[in-house]
């Protein structure tokens, strides 16, 4: 059993997607892919929907299908089919069946490794129909989903290697209960090059160049999938981008370097078509939008004391981009309201008439991290100032219809300015390993991990959804959704304490708090996650000389939110009270010789009606709804390895 | 020379002793941080043993229910170096410790109160290799074979072997010596060497380290094999097994019984589980998981009583003696040396 890290605690998500998983997944094939230290990503728009997460070879056999409404900060312990799922064979492969949503799971992966070349493919497959609330209603959901990944390496010598990625990722038929429209199809194609090369520069010295193309589509619809005696609307996305990074690594003067010069060009269109009129054009989303980004950062750490690491970081971004169909003519109508085109809904909300956009974003960091000798222990301070351009939908989006429904980007939203403080700690004690492993002969109390952090970050322009209500920049009060500016302020707290009782028991408490306010309008910030508690017990021992078993619990307890944006004649009126619940899932295992593994687990044990405060985030829109999840459901898992 | 010749047990010739488990210069551990001290009383089981394959065996059979009802809070402990071993032997406070079996029969021959309970690796020795060619002892003529630890046992098996292949040492083969089995991995990875031969899990990690290093390192052959081929006798090697205390003996012997059933089951276990091994002797013996995870199919682990091995463990002691008598205290030990439990 592996401990599991804190989890940000804000939902924000990187604007590179897929991309950045597949960076930080293969980062092992490079000292330097995925340090980044000064890095604008961790920064995304609030409360942004994408498609899933994409799942990465290494956890194919055990990542749990996707389901966009189910949450929580703290994985369920994945027990002794680790073993089996990480063994050092060639191919293995898994099948599941999750009563969450009657899903139905296969995956194989194999690999093969000399000490010049490697090769690894995987795929996976998941099917997914309707699944009942815990009040036994039908909810309209499901979904097909496959991944395929092949990677290939050449290692000529010790100091250089090559890799070269292809990801593939297909959601089709996906039902949304929350949403108008499901997504008949969310295709990813990602290939990436990654090459690495030690003492290129001299003794010491590191260089990586990754280069990547990355293309999205995606297809929606209102009929497809669900019965729909109105107007028929469909939905098509398209994104492509080209993007590369070069970094260079040095040590000079007791300082360990990097310097890292990155860029990106992509091209984005969204189109929503009327079907019943025609298949003609009612909305560029998104109006066929050239977007260029370069940064140059250069990041620095040294040691100042005996334990006491000093790192700190400049870096610069400038962005641009540019719609090529703003005035793009829209008729597909209903007349009227519908048929207006980008260029003037930006002009009509914000007075903006210059449509392309250029920033220049300048991001630093600090951070001091001090180890006290002896002690387990280590305490940091982080300072950081991270500038965030207003992403493609923040400042193009370009959807017309009756007021209230209208949805309009802003070109000329300013970046996000995050100036955060952080504090945190973290110790361990001589007798912990991990969560689940207790270093032998240590005491009763000497198995413990305690971490914890405390951070404020003063948003200067945070970019929020709101409506349009004449607010400062804002020409109307129609109370179309729009982009704003404005000050906000997050405040966030989180604890985590892992005690190793012996070497068979251990039990793991998280807790988790974010408070945000728009300082502007002295309200809540929407779609905050409420407080939350994780307890996990888990016990894991031998099955004879055959294998190993474990069995565990979590008890996942979310507070009623209380600080909402719900009112739509206010505010965006994103939010819904939802109430406080608690929920317990059991989950166990056994596996045999390391070769065969099967995980059983009952989840929401007590049956309990629910909905999480966060929303589904496979679709973009402010006014989806919430969903009750499903009742008690079981979930059956078989890997095994050759 | 002559098998009655005794010699005192120097501390250089108990670290030449040691020499097969490939312990000196790290070849596996990656450094233990010194122990906290156990929970439980003085009096308290401590099984010991190098950070080898059968010690991850004992390390599951201490958390093992049955062995905690006859001795609660035992526990397992790695000993670091072979001056531990010999004072905690020599003092008495080790009252059972995984050791080579030649060294069992030299600190018996001593005059210590020690008996063999079991063995419970039958080889570990392999011809490691960056020319995929050779894959037998008769291909390696025309090289040069880098050997950890002159006169110790590794080396005394190979020039029985080589001599009953016919090669001939200096005309066929040359051996360079070096102090460590982590020494003889160094020369395979920069290219020093082509052949060396590496003890388990040693020879595990220079794969894998080659793998990661673009240097091809491949298990020439067996040792084991290669004994069985000049002896006549089955491909394997009483290498290592437990050697316990005549007071443990006498005042706990359901316990010692215990022990030597325990760990046959233990042993089992690591054979069947070795993923799960690999995450034990991490956490017992510092070493890599996934080395040894990848070397327990390669370590001829099987426990069996020393007195069922007595016959093999003799027939082993003599070619030593032929070359070297002292590494086994000049004589063979007795029939009481070998434990039947």
């Amino acid at each position: 059993m592996l401990a599991t890290k804190l989890l940000p605690i804000h939902r924000r998500h990187s604007s590179s997607g897929a991309l950045a998983l597949l960076g930080l997944m293969l980062s092992a094939s490079s000292a330097l892919a995925g340090d980044v230290f000064v890095d604008p990503g961790v920064y995304g728009r609030h409360a942004k929907a994408s498609p899933p997460p994409v799942i990465t070879a290494p956890d194919m056999m055990l990542a749990a299908p996707d389901f966009q409404f189910r949450r929580g900060n703290v994985e369920k312990t994945k027990g002794v089919a680790e073993t089996v799922a990480t063994a050092k064979r060639s191919v293995k492969m898994a099948t599941g069946y999750d009563g969450t949503a009657d899903i139905h799971t296969y995956a194989i992966l194999g690999a093969v490794k000399t000490p010049q070349f490697m090769m690894l493919g995987a795929g996976r497959y998941d099917t997914a129909g309707t699944f009942d609330d815990a009040n036994g209603a039908e909810t309209h959901f499901g979904y097909n989903r496959d991944t395929e990944q092949v990677v290939l390496g050449y290692t000529p010598d010790a100091e250089t290697s090559v890799r070269l990625v292809g990801l593939h990722d297909d959601i089709q038929d996906e039902k949304n209960p929350h949403y108008s429209l499901d997504l008949k199809t969310s295709d990813r194609k990602v290939s990436k090059l990654m090459v690495a090369k030690k003492n290129l520069f001299g003794e010491g010295t590191v260089f990586d160049l990754d280069l990547g193309v990355m293309d999205f589509n995606r297809r929606a619809d209102n009929y497809s999938l669900r019965g729909n005696s109105s107007t028929k609307l469909r939905v098509a996305v398209d994104k492509t981008a080209f993007n590369g990074a070069a970094k260079a690594g040095f040590t000079a003067g007791g300082f360990e370097n990097m310097l890292t010069l990155s860029g990106e060009y992509s091209n984005h269109k969204a189109r929503r078509y009327n079907v019943s009129n025609g298949d003609a054009v009612n909305a560029e989303r998104l109006p066929d939008i050239d977007r260029t980004e370069a940064g140059l950062s250069f990041d620095s750490k040294t040691m100042l004391t005996e334990g006491g690491e000093f790192s700190g970081g400049l870096r610069y971004d400038i962005v641009h981009s540019s719609p090529n169909r703003a005035y793009s003519t829209v008729s597909g109508g209903p007349a009227g309201l519908h048929n207006v085109n980008p260029a003037t809904l930006y002009s009509t909300y914000y007075g903006v008439t210059e449509l392309e956009a250029t920033d220049h974003n300048v991001s630093g960091r600090l951070r001091y991290e001090q180890a006290l000798a002896g002690s387990g222990t280590s305490l940091y301070g982080d300072l950081s100032y991270i500038t965030r351009s207003g992403d493609n939908l923040e400042k193009y989006h370009g959807v017309s219809g009756p007021y209230a429904n209208r949805w309009i980007g802003n070109p000329q939203i300013d970046p996000e300015k995050h100036a955060k403080t952080e504090i945190g700690f973290t110790h361990e004690g001589d007798g912990y390993l991990g969560y689940g492993r207790k270093k032998p002969g240590s005491g009763l109390g000497e198995s413990v991990r305690i971490a914890g952090k405390l951070y404020y970050d003063k948003v200067y322009d945070f970019i929020s959804l709101d409506r349009a209500l004449g607010q400062d920049g804002v020409l109307e009060s129609d109370r179309a959704i729009i982009y704003r500016n404005v000050d906000a302020t997050f405040f966030g707290a989180e604890a985590d304490f892992q005690w190793n009782v012996t070497r068979k028991w251990a039990t793991r408490l998280n807790l988790a708090y974010t408070w945000a306010e728009n300082d502007t309008d002295n309200r809540a910030v929407y779609q905050i996650a409420p407080f939350e508690a994780n307890l996990l017990v888990d016990y894991t021992d031998r099955l004879g000389t055959i294998g190993t078993w474990n069995i565990g619990s979590r008890l996942r307890l979310v507070a009623d939110q209380n600080r909402l944006d719900d009112d739509s004649s206010q505010a965006i009126g994103f939010d819904e009270s939802t109430g406080g619940f608690g929920v317990l899932d059991l989950y166990s295992g056994v596996q045999l010789h390391d070769r065969i593994a099967l995980t059983l687990s009952v989840d929401n044990v007590f049956d309990k009606s629910y909905r999480e405060f966060l929303k589904g985030d496979h679709v973009e829109d402010p006014t989806k709804s919430t969903v009750y999840m499903p009742g008690r459901t079981a979930y059956l898992r078989l890997v095994g390895n050759f | 020379m002559s098998i009655s010749d005794m010699k005192p047990l120097s501390r250089r010739d108990l670290l030449a002793r040691m020499g097969a488990f490939g312990l000196l210069g790290g070849a596996m551990a990656g450094g233990l941080p010194g122990w906290a001290l156990a929970a439980g009383s003085a009096d308290d089981l401590v099984i010991w043993g190098p950070p080898v394959g059968p010690s991850i065996a004992l390390a599951h059979l201490v958390e093992n229910s049955e062995i905690q009802n006859f001795a609660p809070g035992a526990t397992f402990k790695t000993w670091r170096t072979p001056d531990q071993l010999r004072a905690g032997m020599t003092s008495g406070k080790m009252k059972i410790s995984v050791v080579p079996s030649y060294t069992g029969a030299n600190l018996y021959n001593r005059g210590l109160p020690l008996r063999m309970l079991n063995i419970m690796t039958f080889g570990l020795l392999y011809m490691m290799s960056r020319d995929e060619s050779v894959t037998s002892l008769d291909k390696i003529a025309g090289h040069t074979v880098v050997m950890p630890f002159k006169n110790d046992m590794p080396d005394l098996v190979f020039k029985h072997i080589t001599q009953k292949a016919g090669l001939v040492q200096g005309r066929d083969f040359k051996i360079q010596y070096v102090s460590t089995p982590l020494e003889a991995v160094q020369f395979l990875l920069t290219k020093r060497a082509t052949l060396a031969i590496i003890p388990e899990p040693a020879a595990t990690a220079a794969q894998l380290k080659g793998l990661k290093n673009a240097v091809g390192v491949s298990r020439a052959f067996s040792l084991q094999d290669e004994w069985g081929k000049a002896t006549g006798r089955p491909p394997r090697i009483p290498q290592a097994g437990a050697l316990v205390h005549e007071d443990l003996l006498e005042h706990k012997p359901d316990l010692v019984k215990a022990i030597q059933t325990g760990s046959m089951a233990s042993t089992e276990w690591v054979n069947n589980n070795p993923a799960s091994a690999g995450r034990l002797a991490q956490d017992y013996l510092g070493l890599g998981a996934p080395v040894i995870e990848k070397s327990i199919p390669y370590s001829n682990l099987e426990t069996k009583s020393a007195a069922d091995t007595r016959e093999e463990l003799e027939f082993f002691f003599s070619i030593l003696a032929e070359q070297s008598p002292a590494i086994i205290g000049g004589k063979m030990p007795e029939q009481r040396f070998y434990l039947a439990v």
